[in-house]
Formats: structure tokens, C-alpha cells, sequence
């Protein structure tokens, strides 16, 4: 077929070629390499900058994903959006987490139904297998590759990822054909074995690689749901899709359809999510042959497809495909029936976001009616089409309520459980305090006797005389001899009225008023000046009201003594100065004492002193 | 036994043939007498042959040929090795969309082999006259300047259908880089092997 004759449309060779010279054609899309060549070049310029730049990467990223975070609080108004973001707490906040590997092994294989099924569905093959090489071997690969996804979730992107994936299932393939461990089992197993491997791991791992916060698959999510429901006046007229609506059985198997599609939300394995794709493209056909006579080719297969897809507007649709992009192994993709039917719902979807006017043969005026919402469509099946997608939502909605609802009651038996152990907590103190005050009924009275201890230490105290006692002195101020005989019977009879005292504090210290009162600090300068004033309050004024905070601290049982024995001083100086002057001479010394009680030491020097002196006396 | 999948797309116009062209080749049946035919669409099928020691998956894709469609033929012939663009020898104009796609393969998907192919070759012989007689010279100068392998085919007799699928696989198998795959995969299990060792121990 080939011919020596010069042909007339001929290209000059050379600009064809690749400008590596390797012998390809080369493009100027790929800056006139071959493909196999621009790869290599765009490699090392990627390898380069990364190199370059490879921290400011990582800061941009994360620059990045807070922003996208931010942008997404912003587009509130949409209901279904805010699904969304409920949703995604539920699943992102687990991997936001730094964790370790193993950790969030543990997590993701720990109560995971899915895990489960697979398992129970895999019976046969996991009995075939059971106490084999074969299984520690499958066990080994499939803990080795899940190791290294989660070691890497966060350093690499979702292609190197999905890299990794691929790289995985074709060495495990490999290994099924070359390895002497397998060489015994027959190809059929293999092939079971190979997709249980890829079922289970990627069920593990579903929720690391489904939708990772990382990528933008959320935002396309979302902008084609939107744009799904743009478009949902558009019937099967518009698409020239050829379904016989009239019929029955043909809506039946519409509703079938656009089910499947839907089901491929919940299903985890890539396998699974193909499996719900192939249901609903061979419902795809069977409506198809009811409505068309004899089997259904491609030209008549897209646009039935882009109907469902349409009508069914799926859930995170972009997040599916791209997960099974990724992550289904590319060979099933490339050379099996749901790799074909995937591509056409690629197609599709594409279709979906590139649709124009002229893609629907309408007027450039009427599409804009029909997406502005002026016009509605006339057709009720669609419009009741309509209606089931908003079913569908409702639905959704309810799962997610309930799923609420389970966990706000998990909330309120937590809270109840918490409740109940604090009041447990509460009465377990209360025991262990009555215990122990049972235990030690000796020490409470020890307690009891503390303030009378404190007061013995000032015992001697008790024989001074009493505040009164000046009011005494004046009647005896000649009779100086009678004096000290006086002082120590008042004293003996004022000793059980002073302990009442000690008891119960005088009500004229009102020390709230004291202590509260700020103009304390402003009077005292005026203080310093009317030294020679005999008022106790200013007297107490002029101290530090440091003095008046360790009263505070202290019972308020010390604090007549203390006060007590402050007051004293003027009384008793008399007697303490061995060269008694008389009560006059004594009188005209009293006004410097205050000033010197003051001061919290000196008050305790002064009633050392005092003590001291009652000790020589 | 290394198993190697070969991605296959048929382009053309709609009718041109392209459905019948793979029963031809798969279901060895054409039209009516389809004894192996499904009630379900016959968009894809897959075809299992061993050459030089390689068991070879064929997956042959139908596509949908309409000129809306034409943003998203890209997604079809992704990572396939070869594409058969159909045109029917009895019409001037498939021939037309039949040079789009080969320029649009070419500047693409460059590791994807294109095949010219003439459809419904029996009504040619028997007499039914093109709407440009000239055409059939047209088409095999464009297929030498453009290097591009010419059949002339008809899936109602089986003419030369199985030869262009021959033909194909002979090129693939022949292309080392295919086969280089392999080779490479088991290098690369090996060292994961190792590496599986280390984890365990
Ligand atoms: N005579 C003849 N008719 C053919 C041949 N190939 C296809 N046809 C007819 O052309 C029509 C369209 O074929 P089909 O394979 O459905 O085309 P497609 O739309 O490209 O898939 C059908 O009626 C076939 O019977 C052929 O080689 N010879
Ligand atoms: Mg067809």
C-alpha cells in the first residue's frame, strides 16, 4: 500500500520530527518534541524547580489551602454546599490530624464494615488461600503499600500518589505471574487475587485518597452540580437522544439507570464505583434497543448517557471519576468494558461542562431563556425527572440528618455519662472527706484548740489589763503603789471576758470597711501629720495595709489579741519603764506609740518586749 | 505468560461502518446473521491473541462520531495505540471528517498508531459509484504524504478486516517500547521485594 512515487501533500520531514532527534514525530504543542521526549524535558524542568523552590512549595500550598478553605465559608447561600461542608468535617477532620502512620493504620482497619464485606465476599478466595505462603505474602504487599501511601499522604501530590497505586498493582501482578510462590495456583485465582487486593486496599484507604482536602476536586464537585441543575430543562430532544419515553418499561429502566449512577457514591472500591457504571450503561442499552430497534451504537449511546447523567446529577461526581482515575487499576481502564463505559461518562460530564447553544441546536436566545429560568421546560415526565432529582437530595439530606441526629444523641449520652460521673466524683470526695475526718477525730479537736494555743503563746497577754483598765487608772492616778495590785485583779477578772473576746471579735473592728476603703492610702500622708492623734482608726490607718491583709488571712480569732496587744502598750508603758515617771509624765509619751504599731515588726518586737517584761515581772 | 493490554479506537462518521467493521472482526458476522451478537449495544468488545509469547488484550472502542462530540473524542482515544478512522468509500464527505481525525491523533496522542479505513468495499465492486469518483485516489495520495497505512476494506464479505487487525498487532509487537513495558515492570518488582523484607523483618 505504500508507494516510491513523491507525494504530493508531502511535509518536509524534518520539521515533523522531534527536535531530540530520536526519530519520533515531534509537535508544537510539546515545543517540537515527541511526546516520549517532552516528557523527559518537562520532567527535568519540574525535577529543577522543585529542587529550587521546594520549601516555598509547601508554604504556598498551604497558603493555598487555607484560602480555598476561606473562599469555601464564603459561598454559604447554596444548601447543598453547606451539606458538604458538614460532610467534610465528618471525613477531613481525622486526616487534618498529625498522626502517625500507624496510628491511623489502626483507625482505618479498626469497625470498618466495608473491610468486612469485602471479606465475607471474598470467602472462597480467602479460604483457597488460607495458611498458605500465598496469604502472609498477599498480607505483606498489601501492608507494605498501604504503609507507604499513608507514610506519603501528606509530602505527595495525588498523581505521585495515584503513581505509587499503579506502580503497586502492576508489580503485584507481576509478582503473580514470576513468583515461585504463586506458581501453583491457577490464573483464575490470580485474577480474583489481584482484585481483592486492589478492593481491599483501596477500601482501606478510602478515606485518605477519596477526595483529599489537598486537591480541588471538592470546588469541581460543586461547580458541576451546579451546573447540572442549570441544566436540568434539558430534554432528550435537545440531545437527539432517541428514548422512547412513551413507554413504560423505557422509564422504568430510565430510573434504574440514573439509581446505579447515583449508587456510585457510596460504593468504595474503584471496581465497585466501575461495577455501579457498567449497571447503569447496560440499562443504558437495554432502553436504548426498546426504543430503537436492534442494538444501540456509540452515536446513540452518548447523548442516553448524558441524559442520565443529567437527570440523575450525581454526588461528587468529579470526586468518582477522578478517584477512579487514579486509583482503579489502568488496565482494567484501558482494555476492559467498564473502562469504556467510564470513558463515555467522562465524555459526557466533559460534555456537560462544554455545552453550548449550538451543542443543543437551539437558539443562542432561547438557551439563555432556559438557563436564566425564564422558560421552563413543557414536558412533564422531564419536569417530574425534575422532581426525582430533588428526591434524591431530600434523600441525602435525611441520611445526613440522621447521622446528625445519631450523633448529637451520642453527644447527650456522653454528656449524661459525664454528668454522672461528676456528681459520683462529687460523693466519692464527700466520703473520702468524712472518712477521713472519722480516721482522725483527734486532729479536728487539735484544730479547735489551735486558736486557744495561739492565744497562750499571748497568754500573758491576758494579764494585761484589759482596754478598760484606763478607765480605772484615772481613779487610782496619785495611788501609784495600789497600781500593779489593781492591774493584776482586773486583769484575773477580765480574763474570761477577754477570752469571749478572742472568741467573738469585737464588732467595732469593722475591717471590710477598713481594707475596702481606698482612702486609706489617700489619707495616710494627712495621717503622718496628726501624730499625735489618739484615734485608733487612724492609728490602724497609718499602718501598712499589709498588716491588714495578714489579719485577713489570719483567723479572726488572732485578731483581737493582736489588736488587743497594740492597744495595749500605751496602757502599760508606764509600768514597763523602770523609772516610773507617774501617769502625767507617762501620758505625754503615749502619742509616739501609735506610730510605731504601725509597723507589723515592731509591733512584734514591742509585744516581745512585752512578754519579756512580763516574764521579769 | 505477560499480558499486555492494546487499546484500539474506531473514529469515523456515524454509519460509516465502524460497529460492523468490529463484528466483523471479533463476532466474524455481519448485520443480520449474528449468532454471537448480545441484545446489548455493541460498542465494545475485547479480543484475547497470543503473538512472539505475549498474550495481547485487545479493547476495541466504538466511538461516537458526531461533530459535537468532537471536544471530548480526546478522552476516547487517551492512551490508546492505535486508531482506525473509517470513511466510506461510497462518500466524499466521511473522507473529509476522516483527515480531521487523523491531523488531530497525530498532534495528540502520539504514541497511537493511525489507520486508514475504507469501508463497504462490496458495493464498490459491485458497481454502486461514489458521490466523487475521483476519491479513491485522493484518499491514497493523502495516506502516502501522510505515511499513513491504507485498507480498503468490507465487513459484509470479511475482506481484508482481519488483515488490518493483523497488521496492527504485528506493528504493536514490533514497536520494542511496547513490549519494553514489561521488562521494565519486572525490574521494578524486584525492588519492592526487597523492600517488603526489610518491612517485616
Ligand atoms: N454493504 C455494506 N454495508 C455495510 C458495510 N459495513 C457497514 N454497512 C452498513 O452500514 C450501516 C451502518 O453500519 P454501522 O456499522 O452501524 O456504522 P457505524 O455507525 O459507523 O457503527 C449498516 O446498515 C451496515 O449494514 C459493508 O462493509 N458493506
Ligand atoms: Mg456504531
Amino acid at each position: 500500500m505504500y508507494s516510491t512515487k513523491t507525494p504530493t501533500l508531502r511535509i518536509d520531514e524534518a520539521d515533523l520530527k522531534c527536535k531530540n532527534g530520536c526519530g519520533f514525530y515531534g509537535n508544537a504543542e510539546w515545543e517540537g518534541y515527541c511526546s516520549k521526549c517532552h516528557r523527559e524535558h518537562l520532567q527535568k524542568r519540574r525535577a529543577q524547580a522543585e529542587r529550587t523552590s521546594h520549601s516555598q512549595v509547601s508554604d504556598t500550598d498551604n497558603i493555598n489551602r487555607s484560602l480555598s478553605a476561606g473562599s469555601h465559608k464564603e459561598e454559604k447561600k447554596v444548601q447543598q454546599e453547606k451539606k458538604y461542608k458538614l460532610l467534610n468535617i465528618s471525613f477531613r477532620k481525622p486526616t487534618a490530624k498529625v498522626q502517625g502512620y500507624q496510628e491511623l493504620y489502626h483507625e482505618l482497619l479498626k469497625d470498618n464494615p466495608d473491610l468486612e464485606k469485602i471479606k465475607a465476599e471474598n470467602r472462597d478466595l480467602l479460604l483457597y488461600i488460607a495458611k498458605t505462603p500465598i496469604e502472609k505474602d498477599v498480607r505483606k504487599c498489601i501492608h507494605s503499600f498501604v504503609v507507604d501511601i499513608l507514610q506519603n499522604k501528606d509530602i505527595k501530590r495525588i498523581e505521585e500518589l495515584s503513581e505509587i497505586t499503579q506502580n503497586f498493582y502492576h508489580v503485584f501482578g507481576k509478582r503473580l505471574e514470576n513468583s515461585t510462590k504463586y506458581a501453583d495456583i491457577p490464573s483464575d485465582i490470580k485474577e480474583k487475587l489481584l482484585d481483592y487486593v486492589e478492593r481491599y486496599a483501596m477500601t482501606l484507604l478510602y478515606r485518605i485518597l477519596f477526595c483529599p482536602p489537598f486537591t480541588s476536586d471538592e470546588e469541581k464537585d460543586l461547580a458541576i452540580q451546579k451546573r447540572i441543575r442549570q441544566l436540568n430543562w434539558v430534554s432528550g430532544k435537545n440531545l437527539e437522544c432517541r428514548i422512547h419515553e412513551t413507554s413504560s418499561e423505557v422509564r422504568e429502566l430510565v430510573y434504574t439507570s440514573i439509581t446505579d449512577l447515583l449508587n456510585m457514591d457510596s460504593a468504595k472500591a474503584p471496581q465497585e464505583k466501575l461495577a455501579c457504571v457498567i449497571h447503569c450503561c447496560r440499562n443504558i442499552f437495554l432502553l436504548l434497543q426498546q426504543s430503537v430497534d436492534g442494538p444501540a451504537s456509540a452515536d446513540e449511546f452518548l447523548p442516553a448517557l448524558i441524559f442520565i447523567v443529567l437527570k440523575a446529577n450525581p454526588a461528587r461526581l468529579k470526586s468518582n471519576i477522578n478517584f477512579i482515575t487514579r486509583f482503579c487499576n489502568a488496565s482494567r481502564l484501558m482494555t476492559g468494558e467498564g473502562g469504556y463505559y467510564f470513558t463515555n461518562l467522562c465524555c459526557a460530564v466533559s460534555f456537560i461542562e462544554n455545552l453550548t447553544a449550538e451543542s443543543l441546536n437551539m437558539a443562542e436566545k432561547d438557551f439563555n431563556a432556559y438557563m436564566s429560568g425564564e422558560c421552563v421546560p413543557a414536558n412533564t415526565w422531564e419536569s417530574a425527572l425534575m422532581i426525582c432529582e430533588s428526591l434524591h437530595f431530600m434523600c441525602e439530606d435525611i441520611t445526613l440528618l440522621d447521622d446528625l441526629q445519631a450523633k448529637n444523641a451520642d453527644i447527650m449520652k456522653q454528656a449524661e455519662e459525664l454528668k454522672n460521673k461528676m456528681i459520683e466524683f462529687k460523693e466519692k470526695i464527700k466520703e473520702d472527706v468524712s472518712k477521713v475526718i472519722e480516721r482522725t477525730p483527734l486532729l479536728i479537736s487539735h484544730s479547735q484548740r489551735i486558736p486557744t494555743n495561739l492565744d497562750s503563746e499571748d497568754f500573758e497577754s491576758y494579764q494585761l489589763p484589759p482596754p478598760i483598765i484606763p478607765q480605772i487608772y484615772p481613779h487610782s492616778i496619785g495611788d501609784n503603789v495600789n497600781s500593779g495590785v489593781m492591774t493584776d485583779l482586773s486583769s484575773d477578772l477580765m480574763r474570761t471576758s477577754l477570752v469571749e473576746d478572742s472568741v467573738t471579735p469585737s464588732p467595732t473592728f469593722d475591717f471590710p470597711s477598713l481594707i475596702g476603703d481606698d482612702s486609706l492610702e489617700a489619707s495616710k500622708g494627712e495621717d503622718e501629720t496628726s501624730l499625735i492623734s489618739l484615734d485608733t482608726q487612724s492609728d490602724v490607718a497609718l499602718g501598712e495595709s499589709q498588716l491588714f491583709k495578714k489579719h485577713m488571712t489570719d483567723s479572726l480569732i488572732d485578731e483581737s489579741p493582736t489588736l488587743e496587744a497594740n492597744l495595749c502598750p500605751p496602757v502599760l508603758k508606764p509600768i514597763s519603764s523602770e523609772d516610773y515617771h507617774g501617769f502625767t509624765i507617762q501620758g505625754s509619751n503615749i502619742p509616739t506609740i501609735p506610730c510605731n504599731t504601725g509597723d507589723s515588726s515592731t509591733a512584734d518586737l514591742d509585744s516581745d518586749n512585752y512578754s519579756s517584761y512580763y516574764q521579769n515581772m | 505468560m505477560n499480558r499486555v493490554d492494546l487499546k484500539i479506537v474506531l473514529l469515523g462518521n456515524a454509519m460509516v461502518g465502524k460497529t460492523s467493521l468490529m463484528q466483523r472482526y471479533v463476532h466474524d458476522s455481519f448485520n443480520g446473521n449474528r449468532p454471537y451478537q448480545n441484545t446489548i449495544g455493541t460498542v465494545f468488545a475485547a479480543k484475547q491473541v497470543q503473538v512472539n509469547g505475549v498474550s495481547l488484550v485487545m479493547g476495541i472502542w466504538d466511538t461516537a462520531g458526531s461533530e459535537k462530540y468532537d471536544a471530548m473524542t480526546r478522552t476516547y482515544y487517551r492512551g490508546a495505540k492505535a486508531a482506525i478512522v473509517c470513511y466510506d468509500i461510497t462518500k466524499f464527505s466521511t473522507f473529509q471528517r476522516a483527515k480531521h481525525w487523523v491531523r488531530e491523533l497525530r498532534s495528540i496522542e502520539e504514541n497511537c498508531k493511525v489507520y486508514l479505513c475504507a469501508t463497504k468495499k462490496d458495493l464498490c465492486d459491485e458497481g454502486f459509484v461514489s458521490d466523487d469518483p475521483d476519491l479513491q485516489n485522493t484518499v491514497e495520495k493523502y495516506a502516502r504524504g501522510t505515511q499513513t497505512k491504507l485498507f480498503i476494506t468490507s465487513s459484509k464479505t470479511g475482506e481484508n478486516v482481519d488483515k488490518l487487525f493483523d497488521e496492527i498487532v504485528q506493528d504493536f509487537v514490533s514497536n520494542p517500547e511496547n513490549l519494553q513495558q514489561v521488562e521494565e515492570a519486572i525490574v521494578l518488582s524486584r525492588k519492592p521485594e526487597k523492600r517488603y523484607c526489610c518491612t517485616v523483618i
